[in-house]
């Protein structure tokens, strides 16, 4: 087989390269030159280096931003993936209805983030909301996720763990499902038990699928915007912003398009130095021993 | 080392019964086969010999000990399973040592049986590999390995070697039996290949639909089968079979086509057996070249160098032979043929089981 394309197959993958060049690649550059430019509505861009980067960098907010951002994603993505995990194998031990279930499980996936957002105020509107009612009900204190930042933040990853759990759990799902189950009564007769069978042979093998989806995960969870956007609006006082409704209001409220686009390729780099730990474990686990 | 012993074993998936009360007695250190066909309940049973499938009814115990209602762990086996079921994220090491660090074994000691089962099977280089990096015949031998290691009261396995090709599936039989005369550990093996079953077992136990047909000797089986199901099953190529009636003359094959029928010789008639409808088995190497025989027309010869395969056809039906000399006669051709009477067989057409 000769390792040269030729022109026809060039010809035929053309559109669909012409069309990530034109949506994905183009503004990523043009982003990246905005960002050593400022520039406004109305305002010819004029070069400043890495002023922008310095200027945000420079930002309490932004580092406040950051931090939230980072809790809000470890806390998410970890107990996503251990709820995800937990009720994989609960499923694939055998649970009666299961059609029924996984229809009921998958669900909350189906819901736009708006409406999510929107079903979870009314839930937990402090007044009336059945939540809130039902929390009063049993003696818990209200969720003061309108004024208190910490329960706005903890409301924000609730609503963003119930929102993606279905993704986590069907990858973690179907990972366990391919693992034969003669290897369970291999170790059964080698005298593990449910335990050490769990941590001795699920889990190891689980593990790419662990790490998939933990990838994935972050790196949409960084992105994490409506939910907080229409939750909390970053407040009171921006103290729930997250970097991307930073990017936002730097862009959309305080027409700063240059700082804004230095955000944006700072929560690039910061998405991918949490990623790349999960994507050494990846390749370590999945190439690394072939 | 020890005894395993089934007392009337039930198995019962809801309303359905699989195993219908099956007694075998397995002798310490025996070689132990159970064979039929698919869905016959082999498997299954040796499933509930490891605890692996509870049991429904009667009583197994492995040495003195009743384990109906003990768990796997606890009854001391080791199996060695279909696809082999090797973890694929350890080493080979760490396979054949997996079941010893459970029980915490000291180090040394888990070292030393790990690397002696090894040398047995010929895996000392591969150690380090994993799974995936072995061939589908050291994979096998790993999944042995980990029995081994475990140095149990019996080994089961479930059909090992239905996954490695014919030349393989030859040579392991050979190092399965080796092993056995070597280690003397209890075995009980199941298998669907009735040749892997006569060439390896101490005693095969034939089973069909839940049931035992006849448990024995290898060669004991292949000379006396109990009833036809026995008598089809073991040997191959497979026992030739006519039905018809018996007489004086001999047994008066029935002509399917309609012509006349032929009669073939009996050794031994059993007494008070003339006119009774029955079938009549003789095994193809049983067939004689005869000029003075019965007519036979060639339908196919398939010679294989030390024999030849000869489906001819007599009476309106196909009997295979097989013959130590080499047939010079083409297909059409007549040749004579003769069964040696003191090995043919004679059963009840009715209920299958041996006159």
């Amino acid at each position: 087989m000769s390792t040269r394309a030729p022109l026809s197959a060039i010809a035929l993958v053309s559109p669909v390269q012409a069309m990530i060049g034109a949506i994905i690649f183009l503004p990523a550059l043009y982003v990246f030159w905005l960002s050593l430019n400022q520039s406004s509505f109305g305002q010819q861009a004029s070069f400043v280096g890495l002023a922008n980067y310095a200027k945000v960098l420079a930002d309490p907010y932004f580092w406040k931003a950051l931090l939230n951002t980072v809790i809000v994603v470890a806390v998410v993505v970890h107990v996503e993936l251990l709820i995800g995990l937990a009720m994989a194998l609960f499923f694939a031990s055998g649970v009666p209805f299961r059609p029924l279930l996984l229809a009921i499980v998958l669900a909350p996936y189906a819901v736009s983030e708006v409406s999510a957002v929107v079903m979870w105020r009314f839930l937990f509107e402090p007044d009336v909301g059945m939540m809130s009612r039902l929390l009063a009900s049993i003696g818990l204190p209200p969720i003061e996720w309108a004024v208190n930042p910490n329960h706005g933040l903890a409301m924000v990853s609730l609503l963003s763990i119930w929102l993606h759990l279905p993704f986590s759990f069907i990858i973690l799902y179907a990972a366990r499902l391919s693992i034969p189950s003669d290897l369970y009564e291999a170790a059964a007769i080698d005298g593990a038990s449910a335990w050490t069978s769990f941590r001795r042979v699920t889990l190891p093998l689980l593990m790419p699928a662990l790490l998939i989806a933990a990838l994935f995960r972050y790196i949409f969870a960084f992105r994490l915007f409506s939910e907080v956007w229409l939750m909390t609006g970053g407040g009171p006082a921006r103290s729930t912003e997250v970097l991307a409704v930073y990017l936002y209001l730097e862009a959309f409220r305080y027409n700063a398009f240059g700082p804004a686009a230095a955000t944006g390729w700072l929560l690039v780099l910061a998405s991918l130095l949490l990623a790349l730990f999960y994507l050494r474990r990846l390749y370590r686990e999945m190439f690394a021993r072939a | 080392m020890a005894s395993v012993q089934i007392a009337d074993v039930r198995k019962a998936y809801g309303s359905t019964q699989v195993i219908h009360g099956v007694d075998i007695d397995i002798d310490d250190g025996e070689f132990v086969i159970l064979v039929g066909p698919s869905g016959c309940g082999k498997s299954t049973l040796l499933r509930m010999i490891a605890g692996l499938e509870n049991i429904s009814g009667g009583e197994i115990r492995i040495g003195p000990k009743v384990v109906n209602d003990v768990p796997p762990k606890e009854r001391d086996i080791a199996m060695v399973f279909q696809n082999y079921a090797l973890y694929p994220h350890m080493t080979v090491a760490d396979n054949m040592a997996f079941s010893m660090k459970l029980r915490k074994a000291p180090k040394a000691e888990i070292e030393e049986r790990v690397t002696r089962a090894a040398q047995i099977l010929g895996l000392a280089n591969l150690l380090e590999r994993y799974p995936r990096q072995l061939s589908g015949g050291q994979r096998q031998r790993v999944a042995m390995g980990r029995a081994i290691v475990r140095d149990p009261q019996v080994f089961l396995f479930d059909e090992p070697l239905s996954n490695l090709d014919a030349k393989l599936r030859v040579q392991m039989r050979t190092e399965i039996k080796e092993l056995h005369q070597r280690l003397k550990t209890t075995t009980v093996y199941v298998t669907h290949d009735q040749i892997e079953a006569m060439t390896m077992a101490d005693k095969i136990v034939v089973m069909h639909d839940g049931i035992v047909e006849q448990m024995g000797a290898p060669l004991d089986l292949y000379d006396n089968p109990n009833n036809l199901f026995v008598a089809g099953f073991i040997g191959s190529p497979a026992m030739n079979m006519l039905k018809g009636k018996i007489t004086a003359a001999g047994f008066e094959a029935v002509n399917p086509k309609g012509g006349a029928s032929l009669v073939w010789p009996i050794g031994k008639a059993p007494a008070g057996s003339e006119g009774r409808e029955a079938v009549y088995g003789v095994r193809p190497e049983h067939v004689r070249l005869d000029p003075n025989g019965i007519k036979a027309e060639v339908v196919v010869i398939e010679p294989t160098g030390s024999e030849t395969q000869v489906v001819v056809r007599c009476g309106g039906q196909e009997l295979t032979c097989v013959f130590r000399e080499r047939i010079t006669a083409q297909p059409g051709e007549s040749i004579g043929i003769s069964p040696d009477t003191s090995v043919t067989h004679l059963f009840d057409a009715a209920s299958g089981k041996r006159l």
